[in-house]
């Protein structure tokens, strides 16, 4: 007979077995899902810390993009917290070993330089630059393992040659950015364009029709609220815009196109998202009244004040600067002239020839630098440029002194509900044109005007500039202001690079009998301070990842 | 019931009743189909689960590559294509990057064109399937304007397969914000219409290829074209 006792005991074994067996079975299946999930939670933690970088990383490049929106030459007035240390290359400029390090002021007349390691703690590795946002234990001199550390390279604009326009040499402000969490091996480098469409980038608005005559040969875009038309046929190197339709068309060069609302060419709507409407720019001039009166700006605003003359110029030291008269009186009507029409024609503190025993009387008000900000505000019509103060040089030449841009400015004139004029009153030229990043930009709240009597003997006159006329147009001012005869020289010639916005059509061809309205090439990648923008932001043009560049340490 | 008797029972030698031995035959049949089916289920998840995983690891990295490329998308500067996404409908998305950053030949330091397909390969339980592949084409002259691509393919890549999708339940999705910051879907779009400003991604695999219990790995992403 079996012993059952021994049985059960040989049982109890096998159970122990089967027990064992069944426990290692399922422990292999427990283990194989740990690793998956472990191999699954590394992939994620791996992706997780990717796109945490590439995230903190493009943070930067916004914040960057976002600064340049407010001050479009923060490239050349800072070095950036996140950038390495600048040295300066520019062979125009006497800045030889000029260096700039991270968050500090740069030397604005250098727009070529090379980058160097920075390591103040000298502990033999570069320093990158933790924003505090992204600092995650709360030390910027500890890179912890959860921080995002950032280092950036800026590349200024490269502008077009105006004497080439077919060649496309141009190129906008461009930021590389390299990003970094902790000491991990995943760094992500992205590199960008950050373009703000402003309406300085036209050669030419208009809210209305607008035709252009004889000989226009175009180097910029051109848009027209209404209809557009070319008689006779000319040419255009850019693209050309009308809300209406395009009449006759010009010779479109270098892959220029024709956008128009009447679905006889492109779509305008593919390229201008809404029509352009003059009225929606006064907030935009609000903002340049706001930081010119509160920001840190000129805010010329005094209640007795009935004009103001602003003259740039470069002084001994070779700075820019601005010269600001003041003027109190109030001219009354004089023949045809009205009083508003008076200051088209006697902005100067001359005898013009014209009517006798009458100028502005200004007297000195201030002498400035450029404001950071680079607004300025008047509460009165306003005269751009002296042609006989103390200070001043003629560049062109023509016996007069010019108004000479050596910093970027915009200045804008009167308000919506007060508005004023601005009269241009010498020839205006950007300093070391087309070289240069500083640009002008003149805003009136009313219209732009030419005083006639800046033409000078070389019968040439000169405007860098980028202007608006908000409320109507721009004209050269005649013996009865508006109308009557002529007063700029015979075959006088009207030389523009910049751009032209008006309300209205202009009144100008009465006065020139040549008239070359070229784009400046520079203000497709420039724009003068807070000067209006199409859609009220930037964009980015060529944003790329990027293979890490060689001075990242792996 | 005591010890004791219990123990008589246990020398009792008159063996079983058919009764209790079908009761225990029953009882041992219960629990065995049990236990078999959990452990066939338990087999049929493990399985499943690391058919998944398996997707999941073939399927990232793929995802990223697709959602790096789409992001930094350009525009090659003609009328018919001035949108980073030239073409896009439910099984197909066309864009342009340089695939080569680093290049240094004038084809490569170019725009590519980019064009990811869904290709029809078998129907599964009446499911269609699919290869998502990838194709670029190399443009035939980089120094001339507007661009303008070869017609074959320089290089076809199976991304992925067994790659669900329909019209209704598309790959690809275009996006974009209206005037009033709406968001408004693109089904399809082509050339100068292809303003959209996101794409959105609904990629489905089945790793099992089973009719029975189909079970789909899932996975959605928008990416915002940074130069749209």
């Amino acid at each position: 007979m079996v012993d059952l006792r021994t049985v059960r005991k040989e049982e109890r074994g096998a159970a122990l077995i089967t027990v064992i067996g069944a426990l290692l079975l399922v422990g292999t299946f427990v283990l194989l899902l740990s690793q998956l999930s472990l191999n699954e939670q590394r992939q994620s933690d791996f992706q997780e810390r990717e796109d945490s970088t590439i995230a903190g990383t493009e943070a930067l490049l916004e914040r960057y993009a976002a600064k340049v929106t407010l001050d479009p030459l923060y490239y050349v007035h800072y070095v950036d917290e996140a950038e390495r240390q600048r040295v300066c290359n520019d062979p125009a400029v006497d800045m030889t070993g000029y260096t700039g390090l991270p968050a500090s002021a740069w030397n604005s007349e250098c727009d070529d330089w090379s980058y160097v390691d920075v390591d103040l703690d000298a502990d033999g590795n570069p320093d990158w630059y933790e924003h505090p946002l992204l600092d995650a234990n709360g030390d910027p001199a500890d890179l912890g393992t959860d921080d995002i550390a950032i280092l950036m390279e800026v590349t200024p604009p490269q502008f077009d040659d105006p004497a080439t326009p077919a060649v496309d040499e141009g190129a906008p402000l461009n930021v590389a950015v390299v990003g970094r969490m902790g000491d991990r091996i995943n760094q992500r480098s992205i590199s960008a364009s950050i373009v703000a469409t402003s309406l300085s980038e036209f050669v030419r608005v208009t809210e209305l029709n607008l035709t252009y005559g004889s000989g226009a040969n175009l180097t910029g875009k051109v848009y027209s609220g209404g209809n557009l038309d070319f008689v006779p046929v000319g040419t255009t190197t850019a693209d050309i815009f009308a809300e209406g339709s395009i009449l006759r068309e010009p010779t479109l060069l270098n892959n220029a196109r024709a956008f128009d609302g009447a679905g006889e060419h492109n779509d305008i709507r593919s390229e201008i998202e809404i029509p352009l409407n003059f009225s929606n720019f006064w907030d935009d001039l609000n903002v340049i009244q706001a930081a010119a009166c509160g920001g840190g700006g000129i805010c010329l605003d005094d209640a007795d004040a009935t004009g103001w003359l602003i003259h740039p110029y470069e002084d001994g030291l070779g700075e820019g600067r601005l010269s600001v008269y003041k003027a109190t009186f109030s001219p009354s009507s004089q023949g045809c002239v009205n009083s508003e029409e008076w200051w088209y024609l006697n902005s100067e503190a001359e005898f013009t020839g014209q009517i006798a025993d009458f100028n502005a009387l200004w007297t000195p008000y201030g002498d400035y630098e450029y404001p950071r900000n680079g607004a300025v505000w008047t509460n009165a019509h306003t005269t751009i440029g002296a042609r006989n103060q103390p200070e001043g040089t003629d560049i062109s030449g023509d016996g007069l002194d010019d108004a000479v841009i050596k910093g970027s400015v915009t200045i804008y004139a009167g308000t919506q509900a007060a508005p004023k004029n601005v009269i241009i009153n010498a020839d205006t030229r950007i300093w070391n044109w087309p070289d240069s990043q500083f640009t002008i930009g003149l805003i009136a709240s009313d219209e732009i005007v030419i005083n006639p009597f800046a033409t000078g003997g070389d019968r040439h006159f000169q405007l860098q500039a980028a202007i608006l006329g908000q409320t109507d147009r721009w004209l050269v001012a005649r013996d009865c202001g508006l109308g009557g005869s002529r007063l700029t020289p015979n075959n006088s010639t009207l030389d523009v690079f910049g751009s032209i916005a008006t309300k209205s059509t202009g009144s100008i061809s009465g006065s020139f009998t040549t008239r070359n309205y070229n784009f400046d090439p520079r203000l497709e990648y420039l724009r003068p301070p807070l000067y209006p923008l199409l859609d009220g932001n930037w964009r980015y043009e060529n944003w790329s990842e990027n293979p890490l560049p060689g001075w990242v340490n792996p | 019931m005591s010890i004791r008797r219990l123990q008589r029972i246990w020398r009792a030698e008159e063996g079983l009743t058919l009764t209790e031995l079908l009761v225990v035959s029953l009882v041992t049949s219960i629990v065995g189909v049990i236990l078999l089916g959990m452990m066939g289920s338990l087999f049929n998840n493990v399985g499943f689960q690391f058919a998944l995983g398996d997707t999941q690891s073939e399927v990232r990295p793929e995802l990223r590559s697709m959602i790096v490329r789409i992001r930094q998308a350009q525009a090659v500067g003609n009328t018919a294509a001035d949108d980073p996404v030239s073409a896009l409908s439910w099984d197909r998305l066309v864009i342009h990057i340089d695939t080569t950053p680093s290049a240094t030949t004038a084809v490569e330091q170019e725009l590519e064109k980019v064009e990811y397909q869904l290709v029809p390969t078998i129907i599964n339980g009446g499911i269609q399937m699919y290869q998502l592949e990838r194709r670029i084409y190399d443009p035939l002259n980089p120094t001339v304007r507007p661009l303008n691509y070869a017609a074959a393919p320089s290089e076809t890549t199976v991304m992925l397969d067994n790659v669900i999708a329909s019209a209704a339940q598309p790959l690809f999705t275009g996006a974009y914000f209206d005037a009033a910051g709406v968001e408004q879907s693109v089904a399809s779009c082509a050339g100068i219409n292809c303003d959209i400003t996101q794409v959105e991604i609904f990629l489905q695999v089945d790793p099992s290829l089973t009719t029975d219990n189909p079970r789909i790995y899932e996975i959605e992403e928008e990416v915002r074209l940074r130069n749209g």
